[in-house]
């Protein structure tokens, strides 16, 4: 049985079968590829003291920027009203520690929209060095393993071109010429691999998301506890693992004026880029504060 | 390091942060103790994990240097850690010998010496001490009856958050009465069995786990505690 004997619906069928085929088979080499220029799993600990590397990493820049606000506003550094951020008057940039924060507080020193954090290229630059730093350790892709899946993505983009050219010159030499539908689906066959064989994240970038947001599982049970009011990093890091969707209750007001399409989305999107408790164990303390001893 | 069962990633987030106190501390870090519920095995999703860290000396910068991971474990496990230098251990166990009682109960030495155990706790500052957790439990539970208990969830918090003292001062009483319990949930049993109200004490389990109570409850729990902690009070202060 020689498929390229087939009638066109046929063909066409045996196409579509032979392409899946293809981006399997892509999938899983891009991933051996990636590990294996990576060279094995990466230690969390270079990735999970940083909310806004966890969030670059899982959403891309604008992820880590919408972070970085919401951390600034929990904090009191920045203000909400409406869709639109603004810095407390006496909120210097230099307030904040990270370079993204100081640039946010920068660009809010007059009230806009926080949409157009995204916009600001001191703010996107910011991110940068985000990007390096994921790139470096092999969680995004660097030169060499673009590189690696590129050679991959021509290699069996060419197979997919070649088994449907082979068919089209066999048509048109049994005098066929319906060969519109093949030449369609060839390029959509390419578009799709290429977003097979291109990830935003490399697998060992996906595995260590997923790492990530299993070490931080408890912090997700805890979202009805965890102090607000820039008490922790819990809410930075919250919607740093797990995405806006993640936000307590209390901060969804806020979060969804700001960012109405990011807070709707899942925790594993990606894309474009009160209480305290103290006391439990120290016994509290008359006016003493809550940590150490409870004296 | 030989941990309690754990949750894995409980397991996982605190080997990060011990590796980043061995990093930070180097040589003058003397002692890092687990203590609490985690160093038993007993961990809830919303308890916290507790950390002593004795250190032979302390620079700013090696305290620098832990601030992220301290940060980032307290996100991830809501790990609550106490930096204690070895010269402060005995004022400091005299200080709040209640709260080292506790922990020299329920401890796993994840790094160096166990110092805990050989620290001195006597019997006088136990009692002092226990009387003055105790009073000041009593007192801030009439104000947070006052201030909260018309509303159930604010009301259900305060009595989740009410379980580590006062099961940590039954323990203590309980050692001090010279019948020491094997551990504080199980002293607060002990001790509530002699009083009127034993009743009360599965509802603090279930404001720790549910974060809320039937409707109706919380107030009246709530005030059951204040009178139980006043009652764990006269008692200790009975204590010779």
């Amino acid at each position: 049985m020689n498929p390229f004997d087939f009638y066109g619906p046929q063909f066409l069928v045996f196409y579509i079968v032979f392409a899946i085929f293809i981006f399997i088979v892509t999938s899983i080499a891009r991933r051996f590829l990636d590990r294996s220029v990576v060279g094995g799993a990466i230690d969390p600990a270079q990735v999970v003291s940083d909310p806004y590397l966890i969030a670059y990493l899982r959403g891309g820049a604008s992820e880590a920027a919408r972070v970085a606000a919401i951390s600034l506003v929990d904090r009191d550094l920045l203000s909400v009203t409406g869709s639109k951020l603004k810095a407390h008057d006496n909120v210097k940039g230099d307030h904040a520690r990270h370079l993204l924060e100081q640039k946010i507080l920068l660009k809010y020193r007059t009230s806009g929209e926080a949409s157009d954090l995204y916009a600001d290229a001191d703010v996107r630059n910011a991110c940068d060095q985000y990007e390096m730093k994921l790139q470096q350790l092999g969680l995004l892709p660097n030169k060499s393993i673009t590189a690696a899946r590129m050679a991959l993505f021509v290699a069996m983009a060419a197979v997919l071109i070649l088994t449907s050219s082979i068919k089209i010159v066999i048509a048109l030499s049994r005098g066929r010429t319906n060969i519109a539908f093949l030449i369609i689906l060839t390029v959509v066959a390419i578009l799709i691999l290429r977003k097979v064989a291109f990830p935003r994240q490399t697998a060992v970038g996906r595995a260590m998301i997923h790492d990530v947001q299993r070490l931080f599982s408890g912090l997700k049970d805890r979202v009805r506890s965890i102090p607000l009011h820039g008490a922790t990093t819990e809410l930075a890091m919250l919607v740093a693992v797990f995405g806006m969707s993640a936000a307590p209750a209390t901060t969804q007001a806020w979060t969804r004026q700001l960012f109405p399409q990011a807070s709707s989305s899942s925790s594993s999107s990606s894309g474009c880029g009160s209480s305290s408790s103290c006391g439990s164990s120290c016994g509290g303390g008359c006016g003493g504060g809550c940590g150490g001893c409870g004296g | 390091m030989s941990l309690p069962p754990l949750p894995e990633q409980v397991s996982r987030a605190l080997g990060l942060f011990v590796d980043a106190a061995r990093a930070a501390f180097g040589e003058n870090l003397r002692s890092l103790i687990l203590f609490g519920s985690a160093a038993e095995g007993k961990l809830r999703p919303t308890s916290d994990v507790n950390v002593l860290i004795v250190l032979r000396a302390l620079e700013r910068k090696q305290l620098d240097d832990i601030r992220e991971p301290v940060r980032t474990a307290q996100a991830a496990i809501n790990l609550q850690s106490m930096f204690v230098l070895e010269s402060e251990l005995a004022a400091a166990a005299d200080a709040f010998a209640n709260k080292f009682e506790d922990i020299r109960r329920r401890h796993v030495v994840l790094i160096g010496d166990d110092v805990v155990n050989t620290l001195t706790i006597t019997r006088d500052a136990l009692l002092r001490r226990v009387r003055q957790v105790l009073l000041n439990l009593t007192l801030r539970l009439r104000d947070a009856y006052a201030e909260k208990s018309l509303r159930e969830e604010q009301a259900a918090a305060v009595i989740a958050d009410t379980a580590g003292p006062l099961r940590a001062a039954a323990a203590s009483i309980l050692e001090l009465e010279g019948r020491p319990a094997s551990d504080p949930k199980s002293a607060l049993a002990t001790l509530a069995a002699d009083s009127e109200f034993a009743s009360v004490l599965p509802y603090i389990s279930e404001a720790r786990e549910q974060k809320l109570l039937e409707p109706g409850m919380a107030a009246s729990v709530l005030f059951d505690l204040t009178r139980l902690a006043q009652w764990m009070h006269q008692r200790a202060s009975g204590l010779p």
